[in-house]
Order: structure tokens, then sequence, then C-alpha cells
């Protein structure tokens, strides 16, 4: 047996577990349905991909904060309403402006009531949650919203090198950039102190009301950018919570790796984690499969995952106890 | 700041300093000098000042009045390394040590840069072989001790503030944070090292100063003093050995006992035997590490036992969790009163009655009556106001908390009642009220035993006392036939003085 | 004699200050609200629209009294209380033609025994609530699919008695409601057990130390809170005598919020399942004025948002505040 020391297995152990389950699933869908491995079907699990990896690594990001946002399934129909309701009259631009500049308003509430006024998250974004699916209603007066600028969307979803769109591309870039972002500078070492123990990173120094409110405003802005990309693809935006979403980026979290205890994880293990429950929708789809099983089947792999978080950590101790005993003895 | 006054080689100085909290005087007119080259040992009971004096010497609060000079002062060149670790475990080494270095100039990390800084606070620390890639929650305790100096030297301080950094490390550990020291200090850093363990102090400082109640009580060179003489400077010279207590019952025939019996528990305690009986006190004295916390937490179920028995009344306890302990009538005095002791934001009654929730209610349903006069009955018993049982735990003091704890117990009737360092960082006064109240048991047949790292505490409330030095008994005395300085160097030593 | 008298009547039992502030806050303010509209809003005080207003509340309200139960042990919230309604409303329609209250014990049993296996999973085996809860939703949520194939089941029966008034005026539901409250809150204040359970959710170490164990508690309370989602998804379809998959979509988080703003503290160990109870009328009771006022349904649910993000500031402010003082 390979001895693989207690240093990689901490670090890799879980991303590596998300990403080979990825690989399982995609390698199972390839051998198993004829329509899977095609340049339409790539296509159509890019932009459900692209959509949820970007989500699911601005929830992480919170959760790593030891914190979690539930507004989430408000904020994502929201944006998607804002931005299909103004690009008629404003433009493109603005309307996608205005939905970026509503993000980053809940994102600074949701930061600043956790961080300075040392409210549990869970309520506060339960808060805010409600006002942005209220806010999601005003907007379309109960309405379905439309927009007639079909060109918009067009360009939007137009496939590039047949896989990809303007639409895959946006959000898979912003998903990595923060992926990078994290490992490079201040703020993500911050990041993990805070999550790991607010009070210890406060006693050294660290500021955690800032850091708080960074980690919820990227939240809140990357679920804006992946909402508002989702409404101008399909012109259209409806009001009412997207709880389904939101499970579904948690589930993509967890599975990558990072503990809801916060002060853990990998944003790299977060991709390959919404990269299995992507193929998992798109697969199972694709084969006639209805919604409600498909996440049951996450669900599944969601339980999955955390029973088998005991038996790594085992491995882990077991590693390093063997590593310190040949420690002493050299 | 003119500094010309001072000898060259002195770092850091304290002139005078006093320094008060609440209107106690914490620190009076303290004269300290620390040398380039040296390690100075600082030594005291808990509440002497030494941690005050070290935070207001290393800038992070300041003096009432007096000053703080030296080169080390001038250049922030100071360090203090913390007794609770400051490290994130769930974070690489390397980031651990950027984090110390951190300078706000831009949002990235200087990755490159700090790495080759972190390498060599690293081996200068004497962790030369560990990965910067390794998480920290890989490390042992010491490793991460070890690290915690490293954190200080990512800065180049000159002068490094250690708070009893081998509180909790085994021999072997100790003599590797002892190698590091003695190499920083050959580098001409300056060490200052707080600490309880007198043999340290010994074999590794040039330089001894005692505190007590806030004065200096002793300096000078390590080869000027004795370990007796640097224990009496400690206890003071004046020490007064404790109020007169209520004599133990004499009755033999009638006494309930504890018996144990070769207890052991791996890695903190090994093969321990002793009995206690009711009508006496029964202290454990050991510090930190030598096993006597963990015996009395193994006593009431929060610590697995690996071998051994323990009987009470003759029916051998099973010690499987802390519910069945307390079902078998063993009550428990934690000493982490803010984390455990008190329900904080509960009130007097509802904390009284936590334990005892069957005595105060009548077929499953709380009866108020009862749980109020419970509450009243043993607020009385520990002195504390029984007009103010209805108010929340979070607005009485420190010791009138511990009194909450106290009768939170007692309200319990138990047959054993295990305390753990009672009073912890208790003022005086509510000390001797909740001395009295455990005394008061001896005459109700209640088996009392008692974990203490305070020889004080061992000498007003304890009848008999065993020693313990790293997992093993050492001795088992009648408190009133041995004297303080044979009791401290039996817990230092591990040997009869 | 006299003053011993007056002295036992006052609660000997504190919660925090703030708790009994927050819950007698939202009270006093419920009252307030309730009074105004009487006199000043139009529409109001009408049988048809209270009656309205007494369903939504009631349902609602009778998740909220269970859930409370799971916040005040220290395990937060269950997420599974949408997926749990759902399937649970399936069971009742399909089991409906054995007779409505057949069909109501045979719901609530399942019901239970799902609030039950999340309570062994989270109390016993120390999983965490939010991601046991999220992957029990997702399997309920595939169990339904599987059994309804996506469809509407339609139930036969007779379900009369639980949408009539009792006595001529109280909703069956709403009496239900008002039983499940007041029984919850008394079990809560005068119980050894509801005093166990806010003890644990004060200070789970601290309750260790007094000798209690917690997992009982957690496995009661989870249990209770799948009985009372049960409850309340059977009267749920038996409004209309259907069960699917899309019924009960927005209960979970409207009993969340009722916890939240009925002061029940998201820590542990504060607030009562009266405060719930009351939390979900206030709520219930603003949105109904807001409605006759003329505010349309969009801008109602934005100031409920408003609301519940002032009442968790202000409570939060005050918990703060008092604890450094």
């Amino acid at each position: 047996m390979g001895q693989i020391s207690a240093r990689t297995l901490f670090w890799n152990a879980r991303p590596a577990l998300a990403w080979m389950l990825a690989l399982i699933a995609f390698v199972y869908f390839a051998a198993t349905d004829g329509n899977f491995l095609n340049t339409g079907n790539f296509y159509a699990l890019l932009q459900i991909y692209s959509t949820l990896a970007l989500v699911a690594v601005g929830l992480a990001i919170v959760m790593i904060a030891a914190e979690f946002d539930l507004s989430i399934a408000g904020v994502f129909p929201l944006a998607a309403l804002v931005t299909v309701k103004l690009v008629d009259s404003q433009g493109v631009v603005v309307a996608v402006l205005v939905t970026l500049a509503m993000g980053v308003v809940v994102g600074f509430v949701n930061g600043w009531m956790t961080g300075a006024l040392r409210i549990p998250s869970l309520a506060v974004t339960v808060a805010t949650m409600v006002l942005t699916v209220g806010i999601g209603y005003v907007v379309t007066a109960s309405d379905l919203v439309q927009m007639t600028d079909y060109k918009v969307s067009l360009r939007v979803t137009d496939p590039i090198f047949g896989i990809f769109s303007i639409m895959s591309f946006v959000q898979l870039g912003l998903a990595l950039a923060a992926v990078v972002y994290l490992k490079v500078s201040w703020r993500g070492r911050f990041l993990y102190a805070v999550g790991s123990d607010p009070n210890r990173a406060r006693a050294a120094g660290i500021p955690v009301t800032a850091t708080l409110i960074f980690a919820f405003v990227v939240c809140a802005v990357f679920t804006a950018v992946a909402g508002s990309l989702q409404g101008l693809s399909l012109a259209t935006g409806q009001a009412g919570p997207e709880e389904a979403f939101l499970l579904k980026a948690a589930t993509a979290a967890l599975i990558g790796g990072v503990a809801l205890t916060g002060g853990r994880g990998s944003l790299f293990g977060v991709l390959g984690g919404a990269l299995l429950i992507s193929l998992l929708t798109n697969g199972l789809g694709l084969a006639g499969v209805e919604s409600a099983i498909i996440q049951l089947v996450n669900g599944c792999v969601l339980i999955f995952v955390v029973l088998v978080d005991r038996p790594i950590d085992r491995l882990i101790g077991r590693r390093m106890k063997a590593e310190l005993a040949e420690g002493a003895s050299a | 700041m003119d500094e010309t006054h001072l000898s060259p080689g002195i770092l850091l100085a304290a002139e005078s300093v006093n320094k008060s909290y609440g209107g106690v005087r914490v620190l009076r007119e303290v004269d300290i000098a620390f040398n380039a080259g040296e390690v100075h040992a600082l030594l005291g009971e808990n509440g002497a000042g030494k941690s005050t004096l070290v935070k207001v010497i290393a800038g992070i609060i300041p003096a009432d009045s007096g000053s703080v000079v030296g080169p080390a002062h001038e250049d922030g060149d100071i360090a203090m390394v913390f007794q609770e670790l400051s490290v994130v475990p769930e974070m690489s080494v390397l980031d651990n040590l950027v984090l110390a270095a951190r300078s706000s100039r831009g949002p990235l990390v200087p990755y490159r840069r700090l790495r080759g800084t972190a390498l060599d606070a690293l081996s200068r620390a004497g962790l030369a072989d560990v990965n910067l890639g390794s998480p920290v929650a890989t490390l042992s305790l010491a490793k991460r001790q070890l690290l915690e100096i490293a954190r200080g030297l990512m800065v180049d301080a000159k002068v490094l503030i250690l708070d009893e950094p081998t509180a909790t490390l085994s021999d072997v550990e100790i003599e590797r944070v002892h190698g590091v020291i003695k190499e920083l200090v050959a580098g001409g850093h300056s060490i200052v090292y707080i600490t309880h363990r007198l043999g340290e102090v010994f074999s590794l400082a040039d330089r001894i100063t005692s505190m007590r109640a806030g004065k200096v009580a002793a300096t000078g060179a390590t080869a000027e003093f004795e370990m007796k003489d640097v224990v009496s400077h400690m206890l003071g010279a004046d020490h007064v050995p404790g109020e007169k207590r209520t004599p133990p019952q004499a009755d033999a025939s009638a006494q309930a006992s504890l018996a144990v019996a070769g207890l052991s528990a791996l890695g903190q305690f090994e093969d321990v035997s002793f009995e206690a009986t009711s009508g006496t006190v029964l202290a454990l004295f050991g510090q930190v590490g030598s096993g006597a916390d963990d015996l009395v937490k193994a006593l009431v179920g929060l610590t697995e036992v690996s071998g051994g028995t323990v009987t009470l009344r003759g029916e051998r306890l099973s010690l499987r969790s802390r519910h069945s302990t307390q079902r078998d009538g063993i009550a428990y005095v934690s000493a982490d009163r803010v984390t455990e002791g008190v329900f904080l934001n509960a009130s007097v009654t509802a904390n009284v009655s936590s334990g005892a929730l069957s005595r105060v209610s009548d077929r499953r349903i709380i009866r108020r009556l009862k749980e109020l006069s419970l509450a009243k009955e043993q607020a009385a018993q520990v002195s504390l106001d029984a007009t103010r049982v209805k108010e929340p735990a979070f607005a009485f003091s420190g010791g009138n908390q511990q009194k909450i704890a106290v009768a939170r117990a007692l309200a319990t009737r138990p047959s054993v009642l295990v305390l753990n360092e009672p009073t912890r960082g208790v003022d005086i006064g509510a000390r001797s009220e909740i001395y009295r109240s455990i005394r008061g048991l001896l005459a109700d047949d209640v088996i009392v035993v008692v974990y203490s790292s305070d020889i004080v505490e061992i000498r007003e409330l304890a009848d008999r006392v065993i020693t313990m030095y790293r997992g093993d008994m050492v001795e088992h005395h009648r408190v009133d036939d041995i004297d303080d300085a044979s009791l401290i160097t039996e817990i230092l030593n591990g040997r009869a003085a | 004699m006299s003053t011993a008298r007056a002295e036992a009547a006052m609660p000997a039992w504190i919660p925090r200050p703030t708790a009994v502030t927050g819950t007698t806050v939202i009270g006093a303010a419920t009252v307030v609200v309730a009074l105004i509209a009487a006199v000043a809003v139009h529409g109001f005080a009408t049988s048809t629209n209270l009656r309205g207003l007494c369903l939504s509340v009631s349902l609602v309200g009778i998740i909220a009294v269970g859930l409370s139960l799971i916040t005040i042990v220290g395990k937060i919230f269950s997420l599974a209380i949408p997926a749990t309604v759902a399937l649970t409303t399936i069971l009742f329609a399909t089991t409906l033609h054995l007779g409505a209250g057949v069909a109501l014990i045979l719901a609530v049993a399942m019901s239970t025994v799902i609030g039950a296996i999340q309570g062994v999973l989270v109390g016993k085996f120390e999983a965490d609530p939010i991601i046991t809860t999220i992957a029990a939703a997702a399997i309920l949520v595939g169990i339904g699919q599987i059994w309804t194939d996506g469809s509407t089941i339609v139930g036969h029966g007779d379900t009369t008695f639980f949408n009539s008034n009792l006595f001529d005026f109280l909703p069956f539901q709403t009496a239900v409601f008002i039983v499940i409250a007041a029984a919850a809150f008394w079990w809560h204040r005068f119980t050894v057990a509801g005093r166990k359970l806010t003890l644990i959710g004060l200070n789970e170490r601290a309750a260790n130390v007094s000798g209690l164990r917690s997992w009982p508690l957690v496995v009661l309370a989870f249990t209770v809170s799948g009985a009372t989602t049960g409850v309340a998804a059977a009267l749920l379809s038996a409004q209309s005598e259907n069960g699917s998959l899309t019924l009960g979509a927005n209960f979970g988080f409207d009993a969340i919020v009722a916890v939240v703003v009925g002061g029940v503290g998201i820590k542990g160990g504060v607030g009562t399942p009266l405060g719930a109870a009351v939390g979900a009328i206030f709520v219930g009771l603003l949105e109904n004025v807001l409605a006759l006022i003329g505010l349309n349904y969009e801008w109602q649910l934005v100031s409920k948002g408003i609301l519940v993000l002032a009442a968790v500031a202000a409570m939060g402010v005050a918990a703060n505040s008092e604890r450094s003082a």
C-alpha cells in the first residue's frame, strides 16, 4: 500500500473524492447513453455546470467563513427578473450593472449584520431571502416577465467552440478567478482563519467583519451574475424562491469538502462537486429521469460523502501517528 | 526617550510600572530588565501579576504610571507567544507563519519573499524537518508550540515572551523546546520565560525574578538561588497557612469510602490506588500534565479509563459517562466555569436544579415551589444572596458564579463530590465561603475529592493530599504533617524532598 | 404566608430577558395590530376574512411550534419540512378512502417516523442537522416522485369535519393549532423533559456536567417536529383532498420565519414554542392587514422581509448589549 503522507490526505482526500466520483459518473453516462457523448450535450452540460459551479463557489466561500447564506434562494431569481425587466428599456449593460449592484447591497447587508451585529447568519439570510423573494414579486407584479430583445439571448447562449458560450465562459472564468484569488490573496488567508475561530482571529488582529462582508458580497454577486445570465439566456424570469437550487449548491460545496463548521475545504473540490451534480442532472435527465429522482440521487451522494468523512479522518489520524512515531525515533 | 542610562545589553526594561484594574492594584512599582542573550524566568502564583506585566512590556496594554524603555520597545521588536496557541490548525504551516508576518501592502500574499523568511524562522525554531505545506493539525503539540515561537521569529523579534510554553508537553518535547531556546539565546535574543515548573527554571534560566501580589519579591542570577528560596519567595515569608478549619469527623465505623485500585488511563496516568473516605477531604495535587486533573475527570466519567477499578461503598462503578456517574451519586464541579460550569443565561434557580430535576418535580412535572426552595436552601449553603436566585447567572461575579456551580453539585445530594480547581480565578472572600460550604459536607457523610494546583487551596481545604508527577502517584500525606516546600518539590520532581 | 404565595406565583424560570422581551413584544405587537385593524381596517373584522386568516396562520403555526423544539435544543432548523409536507399530503390523499381519521393517523405516523430517523442521525450519530435534513429532503422528494410519477393524487373521502367550524366559528385547523401550541408550551415550561431541552440548548457541555444526556431530547425534538409537520400536512391536504409534490413548498421557510420572529434564538436554549406560535400569528396577521390595506402580494412579501430583518437585528443588538453590560 502506497505511503501517502498525512499531509497529502488532509489537503486532497476530499477534493480527490469529489473529482473521482465526477469521473465515474462521466464514464458511466458515456458508456450507457448513446446521446451523452456529443457536442450538443456537452454544451448543455457546461451551461448547467457553469451556473452551478459559480454559485457553489460563492456559497463555499461563505461556508469556509463558518457561515451560511440562505438568501441565494431569493437573489438568484431576483437577479434574473431585474435583468430581464431592464434590458428592453435600459440596454443589457445597465441591466446587468443594476443587477450586480443589487447583489452587492444584499451581500453587504448579510455580511455586516453577521459580522458587526454578531447575528447568526442563518437568521439574517432567512430575512434577506424573504426580502429578495418579495422584491422579486414586486418586479414581476406576480406576472411572467419577458424581454423582447431575443438577440441578446442568442448572443449570450451562442455556442463557442461548440460547447461553450459567453454565459459559461463568464461563469467559469469568475469561478476559476475566485479559486485562484483565494489561494494567493491575504483575504483568502483571513477567510480560513476567521472560519476556524473568529475570536482567535480577532485577537490576532485579523479584520473579521471586513472578511465576512467580503465573503457574503462575493456570494451574492456571484449568485446575481448567475441569475442575470440565466434570465438573459431564457429571456424570462419567474418570481418565487429557488430552494432546490440553493440545496444543489450546498450539496456541491459539501461534496467538494467544504465543512459547515468552517475553516476547511478547497474551492477546487467544490468545482468537482458541482461537476458531479451537473453530470447527474444532465446524464440522468438525458435518460428521462424526473428531476425529483435526480434530487434523490443527489441526496444519496451527499449522505455517502458525509459517511465517508469519518474513515478518511481516521486514516489521516493513523498516518499522523505513524509519522510521529517515525519522527520520534529519527 | 533617553536610553543612555540603560546598560548595554538591556533590550527591554520596565521602570516603576504600576497598573490597576477596577481599583485593584495588579502591579506595584515594578522594576525589571531583560538582557540580550539571556533567559529570564518570571515566577509567581496565579494572580501575582506576571501576565499583566508581560502584556505591559509587550505594549499590549498601557501602564498606569512608570515607563517601558529599551531598544526593543522603540523598534517594537517584541513578540508574545500566548499560552493558548494562536495557530490555525486547519491551515498550513506556511500560511500560519505568513499570517504572523502580515504587512498590509497589497492584496496578494508575497509568498516567494516570505517563503525564505518562513524557512529561516522554522529552522531557528528547531522545526527544520517540518514541511511548509503540512497542515498544523498534523503537528504534535510540541511542534505547534515551536511553531508559535517561529511565528514570533517571522517578524524578527529580539525579545520573545513565552507564557508557559511547556505546560502540556512531555519530557522529550520539553527538551526540544529548551534546545531551541538555548540556540535563540546564543544568537542574541532575549527570552522572557513565564513558568510554574521550578525544575525548568534551574536548568534553563540565567536570571530569575519572582513576583508576589504585584511586586517583585526577588530577582537575581539563577546561581544565587536555591529551589526552596524561590518557593518561599513565591509564597511570601508572611505566608498565612490558612484559616482554622472544622476538624474532620473521627467516627471511623460509619464511614463510606471510594476505593480506587490500579486505575490507569492511557497517556494520562497509571496504576493509581487510594481510598477516599467520608469525613475527610482528599486532595490530588499536581501540575498540568501530572495526570491528577485527568484522574478526577475519570472519576466522574469524563475521561476514558483503560484499566483498574473504582468502587463506592463496595459497589463497582462503571464510569462510562457523566450521566452514569451522576446517577451513581457522583457530583462534579468543573474547572471550566465559563464554558461548562454554569448556565450563564439561566437563572440561579434553574442552574441549581439542573442536575436535580427529579428532586424538584412530581411525576415529571416541575414544582416551582420546590425548585425555588431548593435554590434558596443551596444558596444559603454556599453563602450566596438568596434573594437573588431569580437573576440570571451572568449577572453575578466570577466568584459568585463558582458558588452557583458548587450549589448545583450540592443540590444533587451526592455521595461523592468531585471538584476540579474549585476556586480558580475566584476572589479571596468567595474562596473562603466556598471552602466553608465544602467542609460543611463532611458532617453529612459525603466523600470529597478535589484536584488543585494551588498549594494554598490544599492547605485550606484538604485533610489529606496525594501528590502526583507525570502520571504516577508520588506520596500520600496528611496535610497537617507536611510543609509546603516539600509538597511542591514532590510535584515538581516526582520524589519526596 | 401570603408573601410566600405571591413569590411562588412569579416564575422561577427566567429565560434571558431578551427572549421574554422578544416574545412579549411580538405578542403585544400582535394584539395592538389586531385591535387597530379591527377598528381601522375595512374588511378585517368580517367572518370571511378572519376565517381565512385563521386557516393560513394555523398550518404554519402548527409546523412552527414543532420546529421550535429543534431550534431550542440547539440543532438550528430542519430543512426537510417542505419535503415532509409534500410526501405526507400524498400519503393522506392516497389513503383518504379509508376514512379521514385513518388517513390522518397514517399520515402523522409516517411523518413522525421520518422525523425520528433524522433525530437519531443528528442526536445519536451527531450528524450535522443542516446536512442531514437537506439529504432527507432530497430523499423524500425522490420517494414522492416515484410514488406519484409527478402527478397529483386525488383523494376520495369525506374531509368535511377537518374543514368545518367548531361551535360555528372556530375552524378545526385553528382549534388544532391552539391545542398543539398550548400543549407544547405547557410541556416546555412545566415538565422535566422540557426543562432539559432548554438546558441542553443553552449549553450542552454544562448540561453534560449536570449529568444530562442530549441525544434523547434531540430525538424527541425531531420526532415531535415530524409529528406536527404531518398534522399540518394532513390538514392541508384535507382542504383540497389532493396530495402532490408541489404542496406546502413555502411552509419550510414560513415556519423558520415564524420561529425567528417569535424570539426563539438560533443558538439554542432561548425562547419557547409559544413564541413560535405568536411569531406565526404576527406574521400572518401583518400579511392579512397589508393585503386589506391594498398592498399587493409582492409588497406584503417585501414588508414581511423587512419585518423579519428588523426583528432579527433588534434581537441581536439587544442580546449583545445585555451580554456586554
